[in-house]
């Protein structure tokens, strides 16, 4: 194809967003790339620690992004910005099963390859003079003893650089970290270590109850916070001092409304804040409205940056969303579309990562099912015996009636299914 | 049992794999029926009485410097071609010299170009005054 030919076209394809008045994108630093396995490692593992806060049942992760314009999220490099694509693959999955009465073993695997290239690959880039490609595998071994609500879990980081370029700082990053992972009840205490220095250490309190792990579904109890606090080693990552992170998430309205603030000490105060709205408790569909602060050093900027998104199932869309410029390499200015579906399951209850109620498909029909036997108010509460720590391990025989399930929604509806 | 499975699970299942592999075809290959992703670039010393010695992109703050085309081009004569991976707006410095057989003292222009990708043949011409100008053919 002649190069008249090929401008005519990437000039019509470049018309399409410019036509719906978006602007144009900034370029990702250099800097934002190289900080990214440190960011990349931290998130990993608050996943893992959201999706172990039962410590049973499974997990499955699927996504990446989709960003089809080379000008959309160029690299700015010492020469100038290079057109090219930043890119995000991930897949996450955990299972587990009951190997004595009350103990769970399981398995997770969490992987990432991200960065950026000078073609839109899916599987092998171009690893140009420009490109950074790296990878990010965690796996570890999680065992959980139901009656002490007891979860123990800990493996191995493999940080993997497939490909930098010319005009990448020196990465402060090595390549094998192992990480630690022990939940008891509502707390838990995650670490992450490289041979024998600590990188971080995180203290997690989940009090917020919730209905899939055997908590509330309303009152009280479901409207504690969510808080953790991490203390990130000074000689490691992106720090030069030794720095600490707290994160306060807040359930403001029946749990499908929540604020979470992020906040940095000693010195640098407000990190990001956040406002979220789940139609469904399951958490499969979110409104965010996002503010994050932005890096001095590497934005040369001290403002806040302000966004949002749209998740549903399947696909996500966002502008200026403070989880893609932390974990997505600075990304802003321009709209990120993220085809991702993630889905927790436990004790047949399904959520997505973080939800606090099962999906409404689910709910439905086990609420048909007990109609006639409950009076009234809460039907749900009464599958699940309200105590966390004594309905863990009877749980499963109440509910794992399918067969009885498809019998009654059978009648109900003539028989015709 | 098995129609009311189809029908509630498996056609949605499939669709929405069907709308997870359209993306996956849009990235990757097919863009590069119109997208390229390397410069291939061709230097034409179009002047009468200047020899060029080399093409380098430079950085913007000057601290730096990629050689793209390292090989003296006399006049009327074109260079091999190189491929070299910028894709964008870049700052080059083309050196130089007042004389037809690359000798004398080595002189620098610089210049800010947008290269579009793909083959690309940089004329270089002389003004009337003396001044580089270069073009895209």
């Amino acid at each position: 194809m002649g190069m008249q030919m090929r401008n005519v076209f990437r000039r019509a394809l470049c018309m399409v967003p410019l036509a719906f008045g978006l602007s144009f994108a900034d370029a990702i630093p250099v800097g934002a790339l190289s900080a990214s396995g440190a960011q990349a490692r931290d998130q990993q593992l608050r996943e893992i620690r959201d999706v172990m806060r039962g410590g049973r049942g499974g997990f499955l992760d699927l996504g990446f992004n989709y960003t089809p314009l080379p000008t959309q999220l160029p690299l700015e490099s010492p020469y100038g910005e290079h057109e090219g694509f930043a890119f995000k693959q991930h897949v996450a999955g955990f299972g587990s099963g009951e190997v004595a009465r009350n103990t769970q073993l399981g398995a997770l695997l969490w992987f990432e390859r991200s960065g950026w290239d000078g073609e839109d690959f899916f599987v092998l880039p171009q690893y140009n003079d420009f490109s950074h490609v790296a990878s990010l595998t965690t796996w570890g071994l999680t065992l959980t003893q139901a009656r002490y609500d007891v979860t123990f879990a800990g493996g191995m980081q493999h940080y993997n650089v497939e490909h930098v370029g010319d005009v990448y700082p020196e990465e402060n990053d090595s390549l094998l970290y192992s990480w630690a992972h022990l939940r008891w009840n509502h707390f838990s205490l995650q670490g992450n270590f490289h041979r024998s220095d600590v990188r971080f250490l995180r203290l997690s309190l989940d009090l917020e109850s919730r209905l899939v792990y055997g908590g509330r579904s309303r009152g009280i109890l479901t409207y504690l916070p969510n808080v953790d606090f991490t203390v990130y080693n000074r000689s490691a990552d992106r720090f030069s001092a030794d720095t600490y992170r707290m994160n306060w998430e807040q359930n403001l309205y029946g749990q499908i409304l929540y604020a979470e603030v992020s906040y940095d000490f000693p010195d640098d105060g407000f990190h990001s804040a956040a406002l979220k709205y789940y139609p469904d408790a399951s958490r499969m569909v979110a409104f965010e409205a996002t503010c994050i602060r932005r890096n001095k050093e590497i934005d040369g900027t001290d403002d806040l940056l302000w966004g949002g998104g749209v998740e549903f199932p399947f696909v996500r869309f966002a502008y200026n969303s403070s989880y893609d410029y932390e974990n997505f390499f600075h990304a802003k200015g321009t709209f990120i579309v993220e085809f991702q579906f993630n889905l927790a399951a436990i004790d047949g209850f399904l959520f997505a990562r973080g939800g606090t109620r099962s999906a409404p498909l689910e709910t439905i029909t086990i609420e048909k099912k007990n109609k006639d036997k409950m009076p009234e108010g809460d039907n749900l509460i009464h599958l699940n015996p309200s105590d966390a720590s004594t309905s863990v391990g009877n749980k499963p025989k109440t509910l794992e009636a399918t067969g009885i399930r498809y019998e009654k929604s059978g009648n109900e509806n003539g028989g015709k299914q | 049992m098995i129609s009311r499975i189809v029908t509630k699970w498996v056609r949605p299942l499939l669709a929405c794999c069907g709308l997870l592999v359209l993306p996956l075809v849009l990235s990757g290959c097919l863009s590069h029926w119109f997208l390229e992703s390397e410069t291939r670039l061709q230097l034409e010393n179009a002047t009468e009485d200047y020899s060029i010695l080399s093409l380098d992109v430079v950085a913007l703050d000057g601290n730096a410097y990629s050689s793209w085309i390292s090989e003296t081009v006399l006049p009327g004569e074109r260079s091999r071609v190189e491929e070299g991976d910028w894709i964008g707006e870049f700052k080059i410095r083309v050196k130089y010299t007042e004389s037809k057989d690359a000798s004398g003292d080595t002189l620098e222009d610089y210049r800010v170009l947008d290269f579009e990708g793909g083959s690309m043949y940089l004329q270089v011409t002389a003004s009337k005054k003396g001044k580089l100008e270069y073009k895209f053919r």
